[in-house]
This record gives structure tokens, sequence and C-alpha cells, in this order.
């Protein structure tokens, strides 16, 4: 098989594993949209940092998404203006604190029950961190894209409708406008989010709602597929170009075995509900510490799902999620290695 | 307005925000931590992370042990003359599965004792030349009860079962309550229940026969292994303590039961019945755990028998012997998967289910007419003809390393009496030599059965030429004097031994 089928193989099944939970993850986006108040939201939400982070790192085990679907959640909980430690706590917590991930690596490490604890508790651990550190940010527009930044309320201001809902002073702008009553107007041309944003409060019958929601997943959708298709192609060109034996020759030591595990996490880019199964081939001769930084470090931040963390996040901020969340499960899992005889 | 021109304008300074300096402090002290926990080095130990078969029963069917490890290990560090020691010693073989090292038996360990195995040293495959991290091991299991069942003949066990357990001094155990005469038994796969089919003891006495099948509880509990290689996985530990509990099967109702195998995992039971008002309507049903009593569509047979697979049945039609698949009866075709035409009766299968032992009766071939021959006849439809006598075979049983296979057979006497002399063998199916055993009385019946462990043989007599059936013992004939003729698999003749017990159908626990 020539390198160019290796990769249109491995780009496909990337997109045909991630593509169902994109999906469901739009679908709980939307309905978190429509159905969902968020000043009633916000005011149940904890409001220390890491109880806010924890609180997002268990949000999984009601939205079981993967990686790919995670994102939409993450970025619609801080346009409802959710706190960003609770955000971050389930972007990266989400993936691996949930039912199906739970199982699936119960399955696969039948005879290493403790991994599944380890599995989750570390991931819990490093969420709530994260959440704190990025919580430190009062206000976390300046990391965010411009689309969302402007979707989304400032801190203890008005809300995303104003925003977006101008009483005029926008006709000086140039753009496509939709004349609402009262005099005011719906810039069309806006980031969808802004737009839906905006709309998000019209529907009030439940069939209206219903038809909202189709609509924004639809949209989201659309515009997440196609970064998600961009993410599994250079995931596959990556994946072509740096065979995985060069990865796993890194080396099988207490240290070199959690670098080499956690590259091949970072590139290959398997779903969260999958890479038990993936990780138990190495079992045998790999590290129970290697094995675990796989399975901590591949669900929060891998090749594919950059670029829809880039939809959300500006470099920056992505930067500190990669490296951070890279040196924190480095050291846990090194702790692991050297100080336990699990 | 000036401000928020010149913020978007100009370069911010390097960490303007909160976020920034947080993260790189954050960076900065985990690649600190990081460089610590390198500089100080290795302090975990390489140990035995599992061993399955850490304080559990091991019985026959358990071949292999498994201990898993923490770390990748090397495997010359480990031999199993050396630094692997199981006590009593038990020979086998060990090989690598990743962490997993897999040490097979040459044999099953001898029933009722207690086993320790003990690793002192071992490298990791990383670990530097004169390092010692390793924590050393030492892990204990033990062998099932050496225990038989028969159904007694003598005073108050008249008619019902009796487990004898070898293992605590031959302690003697009434099963079955007094109203209810055993006709037949079979030991469940664990050894914890006996499947009998009964009459109420009256009902003996009137010819009546309308036989029940129940469950009885033996009172011994074995922990099964959880055989992490293992393709089917044990049956689940007992849980009921008390000896005796009694639980019914199934009743006759409108159907009479003829007879019942109960298949080697103890799931499933195939039963012969026949329509008390329609003699017409007979044949083979099947009862599994997931699934009501059904009818096994295939033709009416004889004798049969449910292979170590326990999804085929070897049953006994018109001249031969066909094998039916037993999910069959879920689908509603049962399909044979072959039919041997030459033979008459299937006795024993191997354990790994690819060779029988069968009696050909020999009458296709006029030089050897009124013979019969004892044959094996492998998956690949090979067969290996092992005895032939002038007598008859009465019953061939396969060792449980499938080396040998015993055979209670019988020659005809010279004389002008016609007058047979039972005789037990066995034949070494490597280099096909036979030995025998015992030759019994002139003119008695004979049943045998192998210990699960073939350490042993009970067998029974009964003269046929006196009409007193009973007052003969259960006899225990060893059937191997060393070690190394066990593992050679060298039966050699010995003194068979009384036992102080009384019965029928001798039949030892699995």
């Amino acid at each position: 098989m020539g390198p160019l089928n290796q990769a249109l193989t491995l780009f496909l099944s990337l997109l045909v594993e991630a593509t169902p939970f994109l999906l469901l993850g739009v679908a709980f986006s939307s309905i978190l949209a429509i159905w969902v108040d968020e000043r009633a939201l916000v005011k149940r939400l904890p409001k220390h940092p890491a109880l806010a982070a924890l609180t997002g790192s268990l949000f999984g085990c009601l939205f079981p998404v993967c990686e790919c679907g995670n994102v939409p959640v993450a970025r619609r909980l801080l346009m409802q203006g959710a706190p960003s430690a609770m955000a971050i706590g389930f972007l990266l917590a989400a993936p691996t604190v949930n039912p199906i991930v739970f199982w699936a690596t119960w399955v696969a490490f039948r005879d290493q029950p403790a991994m599944v604890f380890w599995r989750v508790g570390l991931t819990v651990i490093i969420a709530v961190i994260m959440g704190w550190l990025f919580s430190t940010q009062k206000d976390l527009r300046p990391f965010l894209q411009p689309a969302i930044a402007r979707a989304m309320a400032p801190p203890a201001q008005a809300t995303a409708v104003e925003s977006s809902r101008s009483s005029g002073n926008d006709l000086l702008s140039g753009g496509t406008f939709l004349l609402q009553g009262q005099g005011q107007t719906l810039k069309l041309d806006a980031p969808f989010a802004e737009v839906m944003g905006a709309v998000a409060v019209l529907p009030q019958s439940a069939s209206d709602k219903f038809r909202a929601v189709l609509e924004m997943m639809l949209q989201e959708f659309r515009e997440l597929g196609a970064v998600l298709v961009m993410g599994s192609a250079i995931a596959a060109t990556v994946q072509v170009a740096i065979p995985r034996e060069w990865i796993l020759a890194l080396g099988q030591g207490p240290i070199t075995s959690i670098l080499a595990m956690m590259v091949l996490a970072w590139v290959v880019s398997i779903c969260s509900t999958v890479d038990s199964f993936f990780a138990l081939s190495f079992a045998s001769v790999f590290t129970s510490g290697s094995l675990l930084a796989f399975l901590v470090f591949g669900p929060m931040i891998d090749l594919k799902n950059i670029s829809l963390l880039l939809t959300t996040f500006k470099g920056p901020a992505v930067a500190y999620l990669f490296v951070l969340a890279a040196l924190l499960t480095f050291v846990m899992t090194l702790a692991v290695n050297l100080y336990t005889n699990w | 307005m000036s401000s928020k021109v010149s913020r978007t304008r100009q370069p911010l300074p390097p960490l303007a925000h909160a976020l920034d300096r947080w993260a790189w402090g954050l960076g900065m002290v985990l690649v600190a931590i990081s460089a610590l926990l390198i500089l100080l080095g290795d302090h975990s130990t390489v140990r035995v992370q599992s061993f399955s078969w850490q304080s559990s029963t091991v019985g026959a069917e358990n071949t292999a042990l498994v201990l898993t490890f923490n770390r990748p290990m090397d495997p010359d560090s480990i031999s199993a003359d050396g630094n692997l020691r199981l006590t009593p010693p038990l020979p086998g073989r060990i090989s690598w599965a990743g962490r997993r090292l897999v040490y097979t038996l040459d044999g099953p360990a001898p029933y009722g004792e207690s086993f320790t195995l003990s690793l002192t040293e071992a490298r990791d495959r990383l670990a530097k030349p004169g390092s010692n991290n390793f924590e050393p091991f030492l892990g204990n299991f033990e062998s099932r009860d050496r225990a038989f069942a028969y159904i007694g003949t003598e005073g108050d066990e008249q008619g019902r079962l009796v487990l004898v357990n070898l293992s605590q001094k031959g302690a003697q155990t009434l099963l079955t309550p007094a109203n209810l005469t055993v006709l037949d038994f079979e030991p469940y796969p664990l050894g914890d229940r006996l499947l009998f089919s009964a009459i109420p003891t009256q009902d003996a006495l009137t010819g009546v026969l309308d036989p029940t099948l129940y469950t009885v509880t033996t009172g011994l509990l074995p922990r099964p292994p959880q055989d992490p290689i293992a393709i089917q996985q044990a049956p689940a530990a007992p849980s009921n303590a008390a000896p005796g509990t009694i639980t019914e099967v199934l009743s006759g109702g409108e159907y009479q039961l003829l007879a019942f195998d109960l298949a080697p995992n103890g799931r499933i039971l195939v039963v012969q019945r026949v329509n008390k008002s329609d003699p017409n309507d007979f044949g083979a049903w099947v009862l599994s755990e997931d699934q009501d009593l059904h009818r096994l569509s295939t033709e009416p047979g004889g004798e049969f028998l449910i292979a170590p697979d326990s999804e085929t049945l070897l049953m006994l039609q018109g001249q031969g012997t066909a094998i039916i698949p037993l999910n069959a009866a879920t689908t509603g075709e049962a399909e044979q998967l072959d039919f041997l035409p030459e033979f008459g009766r299937v006795f024993d299968l191997s354990s790994d289910g690819t060779t029988a032992a069968m009696v050909d009766f020999n009458q296709n071939n006029p030089d050897r007419r009124f013979t019969e021959s004892l044959v094996l006849v492998n998956n690949q439809g090979e067969e290996t003809e092992v005895l032939n006598v002038d007598g008859g075979i009465s019953d061939a049983q396969f060792d449980p390393t499938n080396q040998i296979v015993y055979a209670l057979a019988s020659r005809v006497l010279p004389g002008e009496d016609y007058q047979e002399q039972p005789f037990l063998a066995a034949v070494n199916l490597d280099s096909q030599t036979m030995v025998e055993l015992l030759t019994l009385p002139p003119q008695t019946q004979a049943t045998m059965a192998v210990a699960p462990d073939g350490l042993a043989l009970l067998f029974t007599t009964i003269d046929l030429s006196s009409n007193a059936a009973t007052g003969e013992p259960i006899w225990l004939l060893p059937l191997f004097t060393t070690t190394a003729d066990r593992f050679a698999a060298k039966p050699t003749p010995t003194t068979p031994q009384p036992l102080p017990y009384q019965g029928l159908q001798p039949t030892w626990l699995p």
C-alpha cells in the first residue's frame, strides 16, 4: 500500500470515527443554547474556580462526547457565560470522565482495573489545575477568537443579545442587515455564533425550539465539520510522514516510554472511546505509567482537535492548553512510574 | 476611545495578561519538578502484579498459571528449574506473552494438595546489571479434593447417593434422602453439585418407573481461578455450602425420562424422553441455562454423549454414530455434522475434543467376525485400532493428558463352556503399547472410573454367576508407581486396594 493510500485510509478512518461524536457534540451544544436559560445556568454554577473546574470536569457524565464533540459544547458554555474554569475543565476532562469511556477502559484493562481510576483521577486533577489557571484571567476574551469573544458577554455586563441586536448604530458600518421591529437591526453576515446568540432567545414554542436546534446543529456542524476534515487530513499526513515505529523507538524505559506514548497519542488522534483498546496492544511492552500518559493526554489534546480548538481559542491559549496539559501529564505519570509499584 | 485604539494597534508587552504570567510560571515549576523527579531516580520495585491461581482451587482443566508483572521482564532472568519454584513440584514449561509469564503444567496437579509458588529474584528488561529491585513473590493455591460419589446398595445407603471425600480421611456423606431411590447421576464440572434421576422409594417396590431429575449440593466449594488466557471462563464459584440441598430440574409429566447427559460446562443438559401415552413420540430434548426445554430436531437414537466443547452431541443412530450440533435446537435445523457408519458405540472423547474412543463390531470384515475393536477416531477422520478382543469391550476412557486410553474388555476363555474373562488394559497412544493392568475373575461384570488427575481409577465388580449382586467393595487401583512413569504415560500393574464402601457406579468428582 502506497503512502497516499495509507494516508487516505487513516484520514477516512479518523473522520468516520470522529464525525458521529462531533454531531453529538453540536447537538448538545445547540440544545444547551436553545433550551437552557443562561442566566439560570450561571446563577447555579459554583463561583470558586476549583469547584467550577471540577463541576465542568464532571459534566462529561451528562454529555458523553469525545475530544471531537467537546469543543462545541465548551464553546457554548463560554458563550452562555459559564465561568472559564468550568469550560476549560469540561474541555479537558469530558472526553475521559464519561460513562462510555469508563466502560471501554474497564473492558480493555480487565486485569488492570486500577487503570480506570488512575485515568479518571489524573484527568480530573489536570482539568481542575488548568481550569483554575484559566480563571486567573478575569476577561478571557483576548484569548478567544473574535467571533466567540463578540458573542460572549463581557464580565458582569450586558448579554450577547445586546452586542448583536443594536439600535441602528450599525447602519453606519457595512454589511447585510435585517430590519427588526422598533428600529432594531440584525447583522446577517456577522459570525454565526453571534447571530445565533442573537436569535436564540426568540423561539418560544417547543416546535420552534426544535427547529431552531436543528438549524443551529446544521450550521455548527458545517462549520466544525470542515475544520475536522482539515484536522483529520493533517493527522493522517503526519502519521504517514512519521511512522509509528519511530515514535515507539523513543524508548521503553520509565521516562522515555512516557514520552513515546504521549507523542503517539498526539499523533494518532484516536477517539477517547476506543483509545483504551489501542493502548492495550502496547500493554505488554510499555510501562503502566506510559499507558496512563497515553490515556490521559490523548483525549485532552491531539493533532486532529487542535484545529477544532483554534476555532474557539487564539494561538497562545491553545499553546498553553497543549504545553501545560502535556507537562502535567508527564510529571504525574513519571511519578507513577518512578514511585509506585503499580 | 483613544486608549482602546492604542491597545489594538500597538503590540502588547510580553506577559501582559494574568493568564500569560501564570501559565509561564506553572510551566517553569513543572519543568523543574520533572528534572527533580528524573534526577532522584527510580524508586519503584519490580513485582508480580497478579497471580491467576492465587488462593484458588484448581482442577484438572486448569493447565496453565499466569504471573503478570508490573514491568516488561527479562525472560532469561526466570527459569522453571531455577528461581521459579513450585512446592510440591509440578513440572511444566515457561512461555511469555508480553508482561505475562505463562507456566503450562505437563500434567494436571494431583488432587487434594496445597501448593506454594515462589519467585525469589527476577530482572525487568531495562534493569541495569547488578540492580536488585525485585520484590520476592510467594503465592499459594490448592487442588480440588479427591472425592467420589456412588449409589449405595447396603443398609441405610440403599438407593441413596453417597459422597466420599478421600482428602478428608474418607469421610462419607449421605446426600439424598431415604424417600428417593437414585437411578443414575452425573457430577457438575466443579463437583459442587450432582445431577441425578430418582424415583420415590415406594414406587421402586411397585415397579412404576417415572424418574424426575434433581440436583443435589455436595458441600464442596472449590474457588475456580479466573484464567486470563482461557477462551471459556470457568463456571461461577458455587455458594451453597450445605450438602444435600435438593432442587428439582425436570419432572416427568406426560413424558418418561429415559436417559440424560450433562454438558462438560454444566450449562446444557440433553435428556431422552418418551411420551407415556404415545411411544412414537420419542427423542432427545435440550435444556440449557438460558432456554426452556426444547426438542432436538433429529432422528431418534440410542446412547448419546455431549462432546467436551458442550456444543455437539454424539448419538447412536441406526447402525452408526451421528454428530449433531446442539445449537441447532435453537435455529430449528439440525444438520448432521458427520456420520460414522461403522461405529456402534462411543465411550469417551479426549478432553480437547479431537479424538473419540469408539467400538467397531467388525461386521463388515468376515475375518474378524465376532470380535470387537477399540478404535480411536480423530477429527481428521483418521482411525487407529488400539485393541481387538474376541470377547467384548465394555468401557474406554481417556486419561486427562490424552496420552493414555484405559479399556475394560474381555476375552473368551478356551473350553466348552462359553466364559468371558474381563481385564483392564492401558494403551499408550504415542507408542501404541498395551499394558494389562488387571485380570478379573471369569464371568464378572465390571465398571471403571479414571480419576480426574489421572493417578488412580475406581472399579467395581459384580459376579454374574452368583445371584447375590452385593457384597463386593469399591476398589481403588493406583496407576503409577513413580512420578517419572506418570510423566512418561507408562502405567504399571499394581495391587488394587479395597475401599470400605459398597455401591454402584462410583464416579469421581471432576
